[in-house]
């Protein structure tokens, strides 16, 4: 052992060695040499690294431009991937003669009015696309003017600009990449697979083409010449072409259909209209129900005046709006449309113009949140169909299963079918039990008259009771779950899920009413956090004092802790205030602090609501189900979870196959 | 290994040892109980690493040896054999397996080597003193319930015994608090005790503390280091790692000029602070006391259930005063009080209030108000 460890030590200090020497060599070598203008080409070549790095992003281009160009038909061509080809076909008004060569010129552009930067209200208008894709490809654009008979092309290769000469084309332009980073190997080497090359260009075609509802869209993939195929299609079918009468949607019917071809029906089901009209910004888009959601949050999409934007902010945001609907590690499926007046957001930040900064972005946050919020809230009868659809698959299946094993019983002997019959009759009282009708005239057998009458009260209300959403429940089983019966069908209420959440919404509105008892600490405590995080904290000060949390400035880094809300019981002053100033920071509010609280009243509300295994009585199922149609969010319980699923009696209808 | 011993004696034996062995630990061998048998006498001996505790009990000892056998199943084997019957036990090397016969019962279980059990390395201990079991219970039973269980500030995951000097006199002081009240109990200095530097005895081993102050002497030898804690008395010895870390300067939180002071009957008090309680659901049950010349309203406001209100006759002279205080942390005090009366003393409804048990100089508690 002593050995070993004696030889480990030697190879350290050779290693140790060998580094000093290297070191010491990379330290010999700096040489002054004269600052010189670098040559154009490399320059371009530099510029270029930050707009195009990948096939994908050089689709983005192309089709900004096309959408800018007023094009309303866009086609794409790729191979490989896109490294070896990507062409660009639209119908836009193209460009003239003259104009070819400046367009692959850096910073030349036609969209930027007198050089106002804060009046963008086209995709591009830093004049680097083109030019970069030229220094990093072999590019040929084409085009016709709009009305002209001429059209012409021009030809880049890796930064050599060619002549202009006369072109085939009828109209619109057509924009040919080719031979990607074959000039910067050490690019094309960082490229994934041809397959994922294309992912990510489907991807970007499909935000775009979200954003542009009213544009016709293509995808083809030509990598193998005589079978092309057509990866991606969205077409946009006005309402004259079609008879059909589609369900209104409030935000317009190029953006519903749109949506069905990006997402599939499935997905738009389980999809929420949002709108929110603002003095200055408008919100608008589709948001899943908080019972649908995905594992990752690939199907999250932002636009922003119609630009796709990445943007963790943005996010933030969703994630606050959905923080007490939806399981942690759960995603909605959301498009969100965020439009302002271009001075209020800029999106100049990055060349590839996913990040943006608003101005107001409190604001901003605080509608989105909103707005969300209120969706959510007036959905609270709906239920994700993915619920229902498990269950018809769980019917389906384990109906299947049945029908064979019964067969071979029955050839095999006879006489176990007479003994099942034998059972199902001894179970059927109880089966019995559990229908409402009968639970109220045992339960009220031997009670006086009145409480009889009660019940047929109820009975005589059922047709009435078919328009309210949920219902009216007609059997408790299992001592868990009540079954209702709607006007479209059945729903299936977990009782204890359903009254959490309403305990925890009433619970939730008194505590916002009321002034959050604060207990103070004996030893207070002194939190090191930085002069930004003490003075963020320090202007939300009676924010936080209102929530419990009480401070006082200690020097400038730190501050003094006095006091925490009483709710939270022991908890970890620091850390606390360490994650307010965080979230302050970021978000200049104090929803960390609420999150927290909520999470104990939800636990208080847990402990509070009606638990499963308990039997309810018919006048309790019934203000359950009133309680829920007038608590906002009673879809969920507090965990996401569904509270009820819904059965179509159309679904019912294909379990019998009576269609 | 080859001793007999009376079922009994073992069975209170291995009760006391078994009490600190984690039912689930990653180290199989700390399940396990160390029996060494020498000199007419069985030592027992079990460890989580940071507490130690060593039990001597007479037996019959043939042949000398020692192994460790799983103590959960050793105690239970132990508490199912006749009342008063012998019980052989008997060491396999061979097999390694221990043999527990007791009349016609026999069971047979695997052992680990006793060379891999943890023995606790011995420590200088730099002071050791005799004090009365009765003394230093009364030390961590009044104070533990002050202790904080919250891991981020260990610290005050204990009590802090020290000795304590003031104006000219000594005391032997404990002291606990969570953030939110203090506990601070003083005894008269046990003869022979020198001065050292204080400890913070761990939350586990101050409830484990128990078996020590209540089996066997009434004198128990205390011996502290930097490090360690020992409680031992004529049969048992209890061996602690201390807490790790400094106490803060509870001193400081100590309110000295509080000038206000209500005496109550502490049942009284205790009860109306249960009573008014009741409407509140949440966690962190906030009851308000205004006082008054001779008189103690209480009341609790929950939003959602309603009010609770109460009025006590206090002994209280000064100017009308508003404070709050979670009401468990109020009956978590007044539990400690031995005599009919105590004494609270409040400053403002912003400061720390102080209670003093009226007979009982002893022994001085801090709450923190709550804004109500």
């Amino acid at each position: 052992m002593a050995i070993q460890s004696g030889r480990i030590d030697l190879l350290c200090a050779i290693c140790s060695i060998m580094l000093e020497e290297k070191n010491h060599i990379m330290k010999q070598s700096p040489i002054r040499r004269a600052i010189v203008k670098l040559d154009q080409k490399v320059a371009n070549r530099i510029a270029a690294g930050e707009v195009i790095e990948r096939p994908s992003a050089i689709v983005k281009e192309l089709l900004e431009n096309s959408i800018d160009a007023s094009a309303s038909k866009i086609e794409v061509f790729l191979s490989d991937g896109g490294k070896s080809l990507i062409q660009v076909k639209d119908n836009g008004w193209g460009m003239k003669k003259w104009e070819l060569p400046l367009a692959v010129c850096r910073h030349a552009t036609s969209k930027l009015v007198d050089n106002e930067l804060t009046k963008v209200i086209t995709y591009g208008f830093r004049g680097e696309a083109l030019p970069s894709i030229g220094a990093s490809a072999r590019l040929k654009i084409q085009s016709n003017l709009r009305g002209s008979d001429d059209s012409w092309e021009i030809f880049v290769d890796n930064g050599a600009i060619g002549n202009i000469k006369p072109s085939a084309i009828n109209s619109g332009t057509v924009v040919e990449v080719r031979d990607l980073f074959v000039a910067t190997p050490a690019r094309l080497k960082f490229l994934k697979s041809d397959r994922s090359e294309t992912q990510s260009i489907i991807d970007i075609l499909k935000k775009i083409a979200l954003a542009n509802p009213e544009i016709d869209f293509s995808l083809t993939d030509i990598s193998t010449i005589d079978k092309a195929k057509l990866i991606g299609d969205y077409k946009f079918h006005s309402k004259k072409n079609t008879n059909l009468t589609l369900v209104k949607d409030p935000l317009g019917e190029a953006n519903s259909q749109r949506m069905k071809q990006i997402f599939g029906r499935e997905i738009f089901e389980n999809l929420l209209a949002i709108k929110f009209s603002g003095p200055r910004i408008t919100i608008s888009g589709y948001i899943s129900l908080p019972t649908y959601s995905r594992s990752n949050s690939s199907h999250q999409y932002f636009f922003v005046n119609g630009r796709p934007v990445w943007d963790k902010q943005l996010l933030g945001a969703l994630r606050a709006s959905y923080s007490d609907f939806i399981m942690r590690g759960r995603y909605p499926v959301t498009v969100i449309f965020i439009n302002c007046p271009s001075d209020l957001v800029d999106a100049n930040v990055h060349p590839a113009k996913t990040e943006i900064r608003f101005h107001d972005y409190p604001s901003v946050r605080s509608s989105l949140i909103s707005t969300i919020k209120e969706a959510i809230a007036n959905a609270n009868t709906k239920t994700s169909t993915a619920v229902s659809e498990k269950m018809m698959e769980a019917f389906k299946v384990s109906g299947h299963n049945q029908k064979l094993g019964n067969n071979i019983r029955w050839n095999n002997r006879p006489q176990t079918l007479s003994r099942k019959v034998n059972s199902s009759q001894i179970n059927e009282p109880d089966y019995q039990n559990a229908l409402f009708s009968d639970i109220s005239a045992k339960t009220f057998q031997n009670s006086s008259k009145e409480l009889i009458k009660d019940s047929e009260i109820v009975e005589c209300d059922n047709d009435k009771d078919h328009d309210l959403p949920l219902g009216t429940p007609v059997a408790h089983v299992h001592q868990n779950y009540i079954i209702s019966q709607t006007s479209k069908g059945l729903i299936i209420v977990d009782q204890h899920a359903a009254h959490e959440r309403i305990v925890y919404e009433e619970l939730k509105s008194v505590w916002s009413k009321s002034l959050v008892t604060s207990q103070a600490l004996l030893i207070p405590e002194i939190v090191e956090l930085g002069d930004e995080r003490v003075s963020v904290l320090l202007k939300f000060r009676t924010d936080l004092d209102r929530l419990g949390v009480v401070l006082e400035p200690f020097g400038n880094k730190s501050i003094c802790l006095r006091s925490l809300p009483a709710i939270l019981g022991q908890v970890n002053g620091s850390m606390l205030v360490n994650d307010l100033a965080d979230e302050l920071l970021e978000h200049k509010d104090v929803s960390v602090l609420e999150e927290k609280i909520e999470k104990i009243i939800s636990k208080i509300a847990c402990h509070g609501s009606v638990r499963s295994g308990r039997k309810l009585n018919p006048e309790e199922m019934t203000a359950l189900l009133r309680k829920m149609e007038g608590t906002p969010f009673s879809n969920q319980c507090n965990h996401g979870r569904p509270t009820f699923v819904e059965l179509k009696l159309t679904e019912i209808e294909r379990l019998f196959e009576r269609n | 290994m080859k001793a007999s011993i009376e079922q009994t004696e073992l069975f209170k034996a291995m009760g006391r040892v078994q009490s600190i062995v984690e039912k689930r630990t990653t180290i199989p061998i700390l399940s396990n109980v160390l029996i060494e048998a020498r000199d007419d006498q069985l030592f027992l001996r079990t460890t989580d690493l940071d507490i130690e505790v060593l039990d001597k009990v007479k037996a019959v000892v043939e042949i000398p040896g020692a192994l460790t056998v799983g103590a959960n199943t050793f105690h239970e084997i132990v508490r199912k054999l006749p009342d008063g019957a012998l019980i052989q036990l008997t060491g396999n090397a061979g097999s390694n397996q221990l043999e527990i016969s007791a009349s016609r019962s026999r069971f047979f279980l695997s052992t680990l080597p006793k060379e891999d059990f943890p023995v606790m390395a011995s420590e200088d201990y730099e002071n050791e003193f005799v004090a009365a079991a009765k003394v230093i219970k009364r030390l961590f039973d009044k104070s533990k319930f002050a202790m904080s269980s919250e891991e981020t500030r260990y610290y005050l995951n204990g009590v802090y015994f020290h000795p304590y000097e003031e104006g000219g006199s000594h005391f032997l002081r404990a002291v606990a608090t969570d953030g939110h009240r203090l506990a601070q109990i003083d005894v008269d200095p046990p003869e022979g005790m020198k001065l050292f530097s204080g400890v913070i005895v761990p939350k586990k081993t101050v409830s484990e503390l128990r078996m020590v102050l209540e089996t066997g002497s009434d004198d128990i030898t205390i011996s502290v280091s930097n490090n360690k804690i020992r409680f031992s008395n004529h049969n048992l010895t209890l061996t602690s790692k201390v807490v790790d870390g400094t106490f803060p300067d509870y001193k400081r939180v100590i309110p000295v000029n509080n000038k206000k002071k209500m005496k109550v009957n502490a049942a009284d008090f205790s009860e109306a602070v249960d009573r008014v309680s009741t409407v509140s659901s949440d966690k962190s049950r906030a009851v308000k006391l205004s006082l008054s010349s001779g008189k103690l309203h209480l009341s609790v406001n929950s939003p959602e259930n309603g009010k609770a209100e109460d009025e006590l006759l206090v002994d209280y002279s000064d100017e009308p005063l508003e404070i709050g205080f979670n009401a468990r942390y109020l009956q978590e005090l007044t539990s400690q009080v031995d005599s009919e009366r105590v004494e609270f003393s409040f400053q403002s409804s912003g400061d720390p209030a102080l209670m003093q048990d009226m007979d009982d100089t002893g022994a001085i508690y801090v709450v923190m108000p709550m804004r109500v």
